[in-house]
């Protein structure tokens, strides 16, 4: 499975590649803002997206809504990894349609677990 | 004179005496206006000189905060070097002492093999000459290698060992963990700079309205940021979240509401209301979507028993709305 890491900072997209390497996952992708994650989207096959909110020219929030509206893409788990905790924040992310959200700071095992969950319910449906 | 253009000009006296009277009666509060204006202007000035010299010290103040952050991802990277250096160099002693631990095994095996080999021969007819010399060699062997088997206390500390070089590659990750603090606190300085470049453009704008000097003479011109450098983009546009640094305390109950209100939502009930704010309106969201990771659309009552004052939402607030 090949996953694309959105986020605009370098040490965040670092920890969460880390991470994902020690659950044994190599293909991994890196996207600086939306604008870049989206391009490559279009461009490449990607089987999971891992997207910060906060990010400059696109943020997470509207790649999410760009890869719902995509036909191509609109199937794609998406697990926002953000800052943003207020409940406005989740309910806005849920209607933009996210498979789940996770707040930082995280621990790897939450992250796993919640990619998990997502691949599981994705495969039973 | 007719006697209506007396009684006209009675009137119009009656209305100037009026007047005066009124006059009299607001000469006072005009003078009181007067000093007071007088008495402020020395603030007025003192205000002006105010924000002059706090607008020059808006851009240096932005720059030091953009420094700050950039040194701050400097840092990490280096520090998620040397961890990451860490974790190689751990990597390499474990698979060492692995091939420490099997290596006596291996040796042991070998000669096993040759004392099996020598018991299926030593009854052949055609070699009893030469099976005096093959046990030599075979002693002779033993005696060079001096084969240790693993023992219990070796095989013990071997284990012992792997699980210490286990537990050093756990805290390197949770080294690494740690440093999303780098993250978190870069998108408050962030938003910190974008402030003072709003509270700069508004002295600037009242300074305009005050004075009628060169507003460019007094601003030192705005630091090139370094296009390399994401941390401490001006652009961008974040609203200063307080809670955000007090997340690094409080990172598992967070994540706890998230997970609830995802589970909730998940379990079809109605989110809109749990909001204060108006309902968000977004026309990709009335798109019809099919997706084989539909998530129902409403959410009932149940998230509306969430308490009023918890506004920030833990991982298991968002599970339980997504559902583990």
């Amino acid at each position: 499975m090949r996953y694309l890491v959105v986020d605009d900072s370098p040490t965040m997209r670092r920890i969460v590649i880390n991470a994902l390497k020690t659950f044994g996952i190599s293909d991994i992708v890196e996207a600086e803002d939306g604008q870049d994650g989206f391009a490559k989207l279009n461009s490449s096959k990607f089987d999971f997206v891992i997207t910060d909110w906060n990010m400059p020219v696109m943020t997470g929030l509207e790649l999410t809504k760009a890869i719902r509206t995509t036909d191509s893409l609109k199937h794609l788990p998406i697990l926002m990894v953000t800052t943003r905790g207020l409940k406005e924040d989740i309910v806005e992310a849920l209607k933009a349609k996210v498979n789940n959200y996770v707040v930082k700071p995280f621990t790897p095992q939450v992250l796993k677990e919640k990619i998990d969950a997502i691949l599981k319910a994705v495969q039973g449906a | 004179m007719k006697e209506m253009d007396i009684s006209d000009v009675l009137k119009k006296a009656e209305e100037l005496r009026a007047l005066f009277i009124l006059g009299q009666r607001v000469i006072p509060f005009l003078e009181e206006i007067f000093m007071f204006v007088s008495e402020i202007k020395p603030l007025l000035d003192e205000i002006n000189i105010s924000i002059e010299e706090n607008l020059k010290k808006m851009p240096n103040a932005s720059k030091q905060l953009t420094k700050v952050s950039e040194a701050t991802e400097t840092a990490t990277t280096e520090i998620m070097d040397i961890v990451d250096g860490l974790s190689y160099k751990v990597d390499i002693i474990s698979s060492n002492i692995k091939k420490i631990g099997s290596s006596p095994t291996k040796v042991a095996n070998h000669f096993r093999i040759l004392e099996l080999i020598y018991k299926a021969i030593q009854d052949d007819v055609d070699v009893q000459d030469i099976l005096p010399e093959i046990s030599n060699t075979i002693e002779e062997l033993k005696g060079d290698k001096n084969p240790v088997m693993p023992d219990k206390n070796s095989q013990d500390i071997i284990e012992h060992t792997e699980g210490i070089l286990q537990s050093i590659k756990d805290d390197s990750m949770s080294i690494m963990i740690s440093l999303q603090v780098q993250d978190i606190t870069s998108q408050q300085i962030a938003a910190v700079n974008h402030l003072l470049e709003t509270i700069q453009t508004k002295l600037e704008k009242i300074l305009k309205k005050f004075q009628s000097s060169d507003i460019n003479q007094l601003v030192i011109k705005a630091p090139v940021i370094k296009e390399k450098t994401n941390v401490a983009k001006m652009h961008r546009n974040i609203a200063f979240d307080p809670d955000a640094i007090d997340s690094i305390t409080s990172k598992e109950t967070r994540q706890n509401d998230v997970d609830d209100l995802i589970k909730m939502h998940l379990s079809g009930e109605n989110i809109d209301e749990i909001t204060n704010n108006d309902k968000i309106e977004d026309e990709t969201q009335n798109e019809v979507i099919d997706t084989n990771n539909e998530i129902p659309e409403e959410i009932n009552e149940k998230v509306l028993n969430i308490p009023e004052d918890i506004e920030q939402f833990s991982q298991d607030d968002i599970d339980a709305i997504f559902g583990k």
